[in-house]
């Protein structure tokens, strides 16, 4: 579930977003000072500025370690670091800018704002506050300082103490704004989870059906429609093998899917094989073609569907196709294994076929959209039909998995 | 759940943090206005063309009201269009401002205009991806520059014009940056959170998969042993198949097949409503003809579950009253959700409002509109 952060997680990550904006607002602010002493460089060279950018380079390195290393250490430093390098930068503005004029004036309270842009490894408001007044605090002194040697009065101006005010008001609100959508999150967060379980009981219960659409819905059919008397062997055999898987065993477990592993003992024993067998045990003609080495590529989970999709196919055939013929193909590429299964027969009409038709949508459509498959269908009255399904590769499904963690 | 996060803005990542701090992105929008009309006021002598001051202020207006309404959660993702629709109103409001005042007109006078720019970049940084915030910021900086710099040619300005370009974009820059880097700092949160969130999911399904399957298992085996295993044990014991038997087995096939049928028709989303609402016997809470409801995404299953619950639960809606309808347009699903409301608008809305927000990030194209006491909720997904 991508949907927000959870409620515990908010609080952390907005303090450390706030940290990382305020770190880079005073980095580009160092920047633009750095910027603006070398333009007054360039358009008086007769002007000392060296001094101003050797100033803002070490306040750009020591809030670039702020930002990379946020505890109170670094903080410090930086605002050790950071006083006698405004002093430095202001006296330096001061005495080579002359007349200072206003955008002197900003440039040294640039630097100034972005000293006080220290609060941000508190981990509570109060200590955010804490540094941001000791940012202030010292701003202050360097600027004041600087200007009272040259010009005699102060020239820290009201923009930095406004800039302060913003800050924590800010700070504030973005704490506070935090409080409001915990209950909403958590109903999101259960909802994604309940999803989740639903959509695996929905995966389970699909593959119940299909089992039991294959298995009892067809030996109860057989009965219905079996003459009087005497049993098909065949038919009685698959009834007590099948009482025997559904009553007896856990015939829905991922276990059932991990023994069905059709490329370990080759084709012929894959699920694929054993429908086909089972097909031409109900005197179907079967024909195989293509690259049945290819199945090996399918994972436990789309070996396990693609057996019994194939199965109700041919069931298909025999019951409503009119022909006793069919032809398998199968194919591949890296991606997928695909599976076309032709007949000759007399085909349908899909506009026409009754909504309560199983075979098709439950057992061969359900069930191989489950392992992320899908299956097409061509068939014309009168010529016969065909259905290709597609399967993913392991590989395939590896490359999705990985995506998704990503 | 296949989840990836390419540019994303926290709007759509965060929806629900985006809300919360809303109100910041509202504080913003009347600040900017107050603080363009306070400092033209207060520079006035310095105006010479009073209609360009004057249109100034309302290109500010025009822009904050864009910026409400766009950020309202009753209302589709905010837009490249729209964003860079503000700040180019915001932009040309600065323009017309430098336009207005005469050859006395300082930097300072109307530097009202990289200020509001650059709050509203900041102020908008929860809903455009980074790598846009941070593209447009820079542009919209280039061209505060050049219109300082055109201001500057014809004013009365001591510093070099280079210093004061830089001056002017501080503010633009500044801010839009940091905008940046907070909306940055918070999505690689959130994308380290998805990947642990979604491997300590994957662990929990696979730990419940064998209790769920043998739940399934253990329903299913309840039904066969009623009725069908005794038949196939009589038939494969006596090996014979008398006409009982058949009359049995044509009647217990049908009733399998009509329980398969409903049951393969019924989506997750009627199974949620028919659950939620205890309302087994209304078909009609949920049309869903062409059995769209499949194709939605995990998130977008998710966020219409949690609205579907918090309806369920609250007071706020009249429960019997609940439609919801998913018809198909081209290659898209149109979903239209119809209530009665049952509470003032105030109440409904503020416990409503965070749905609103998940859903117009998870879908497209939402709308709410409300025409008392009727609420129909529109929106939109792609379908394969």
């Amino acid at each position: 579930m991508s949907i927000g952060l959870p409620a515990h997680l908010r609080r952390e990550s907005v303090s450390r977003a706030f940290a990382r904006t305020m770190n880079t607002v005073a980095c580009t602010s160092f920047v633009i000072a750095l910027a603006s002493v070398l333009a007054w460089y360039v358009s008086d060279s007769t002007r000392v500025m060296w001094p101003a950018a050797v100033a803002a380079i070490l306040m750009l390195i020591t809030v670039w370690l702020m930002n990379q290393y946020r505890s109170p250490f670094v903080t410090v430093a930086h605002l050790v670091v950071g006083g006698p390098a405004l002093y430095w930068f202001a006296f330096t503005v001061i005495s080579q800018v002359q007349p200072l004029s206003a955008a002197g004036q900003f440039v040294v309270n640039l630097l100034a704002i972005g000293l006080v842009l220290v609060g941000g490894p508190g981990g509570t408001l109060l200590w955010s506050i804490v540094w941001c007044t000791g940012g202030l605090l010292v701003s202050w002194a360097a600027v004041s300082l600087a200007s009272g040697q040259l010009m005699g009065q102060s020239l820290h101006s009201r923009s930095v103490f406004t800039a302060y005010i913003v800050v924590i008001l800010v700070l504030i609100t973005v704490r506070a704004s935090q409080r409001g959508v915990r209950r909403v999150q958590s109903s999101l967060h259960r909802a994604a989870r309940d999803n989740e379980l639903a959509q695996l009981r929905y995966g389970i219960e699909a593959t119940a059906a299909a089992v039991l659409h294959d298995t009892v819905l067809g030996h109860l059919a057989s009965i219905a429609h079996a003459p009087p008397g005497a049993i098909n062997p065949q038919l009685k055999r698959e009834i007590v093998r099948d009482l025997e898987v559904l009553v007896g065993e856990d015939w829905l477990s991922g276990s059932a899917h991990d023994r069905a592993d059709g490329a370990a003992t080759g084709w012929h024993k894959s699920t694929l094989g054993v429908a086909i067998a089972e097909a031409r045990a109900m005197e179907l003609e079967v024909d195989v073609t293509g690259d049945t080495e290819a199945l090996a590529r399918l994972d436990p989970r789309g070996a396990t569907a693609l057996g019994p999709a194939v199965k109700q196919c041919l069931v298909n055939v025999i019951k409503h196709s009119g022909t006793m013929r069919a032809e398998v193909a199968v194919f591949a590429s890296d991606r997928e294994v695909s599976v076309l299964v032709v007949d000759a027969g007399r085909g349908f009409d899909d506009a026409k076929t009754g909504a309560d038709r199983l075979g098709l949508r439950q057992s061969v459509r359900r069930r191989i959209e489950l392992v992320d498959g899908s299956v097409q269908v061509w068939s014309t009255p009168g010529l016969g039909t065909s259905v290709m399904i597609r399967i993913p590769t392991s590989s395939e499904n590896t490359l999705v998995a990985g995506s998704a963690v990503e | 759940m296949t989840t990836s996060i390419g540019p994303l803005s926290l709007q759509q990542l965060d929806p629900l943090g985006t809300l919360d701090g809303r109100s910041i992105t509202v504080v913003a929008a009347g600040g900017v206005v107050a603080i363009s009309s306070i400092m033209t006021v207060r520079g006035f002598e310095a105006v010479t063309s009073p209609l360009l001051a004057g249109i100034a202020i309302l290109l500010v207006l025009i822009a904050a009201l864009v910026v409400v309404r766009g950020t309202s959660p009753s209302r589709t993702s905010f837009s490249a269009v729209l964003h860079v629709t503000v700040l180019g109103l915001l932009v040309a409001a600065y323009a017309v401002s430098s336009a207005s005042l005469g050859p006395a007109g300082s930097l300072l006078i109307n530097y009202w205009g990289p200020l509001v720019i650059g709050i509203i970049s900041a102020a908008l940084a929860p809903y455009r991806p980074v790598r846009h915030l941070i593209t447009v910021g820079v542009l919209v900086a280039a061209v505060t520059g050049v219109v300082a710099f055109i201001q500057s040619q014809s004013s009365n300005l001591t510093a070099p014009a280079s210093v004061v370009v830089l001056v002017a974009l501080t503010p633009v820059l500044t801010m839009s940056l940091g905008g940046s880097a907070f909306a940055n700092s918070i999505a690689r949160t959130h994308r380290r959170w998805v990947s642990r969130a979604q491997s300590a999911s994957q662990r929990q399904l696979e730990r419940q998969q064998v209790s769920v399957a043998r739940s399934v298992q253990q329903d299913r085996v309840t039904i066969l042993n009623r009725d069908i295993v005794p038949l196939f044990v009589d038939v494969s014991t006596h090996g014979t198949i008398s006409s009982e038997h058949r009359v049995r087995a044509a009647e217990y096939s049908e009733s399998i097949r009509e329980l398969m049928v409903n049951e393969v028709n019924r989506s997750w989303l009627e199974a949620l409503i028919t659950e939620t609402f205890e309302a087994r016997d209304d078909i009609d809470r949920v049309r869903d003809p062409h059995r769209l409801a499949a194709a939605m995404t995990p998130s977008q299953q998710a966020a219409l579950r949690a609205a579907v619950l918090a309806v369920a639960s609250g007071s706020e809606l009249v429960r019997d009253s609940v439609r919801l309808v998913i018809e198909q347009n081209d290659t898209v699903a149109v979903v239209v959700v119809t209530a009665t409301v049952a509470s003032p608008e105030l109440p409904w809305r503020s416990f409503l409002d965070p749905y609103f927000a998940v859903l117009r990030v998870v879908f497209t194209g939402l709308n709410v509109s409300y025409r008392s006491p009727s609420l129909t909720v529109r929106f939109t997904y792609d379908i394969p």
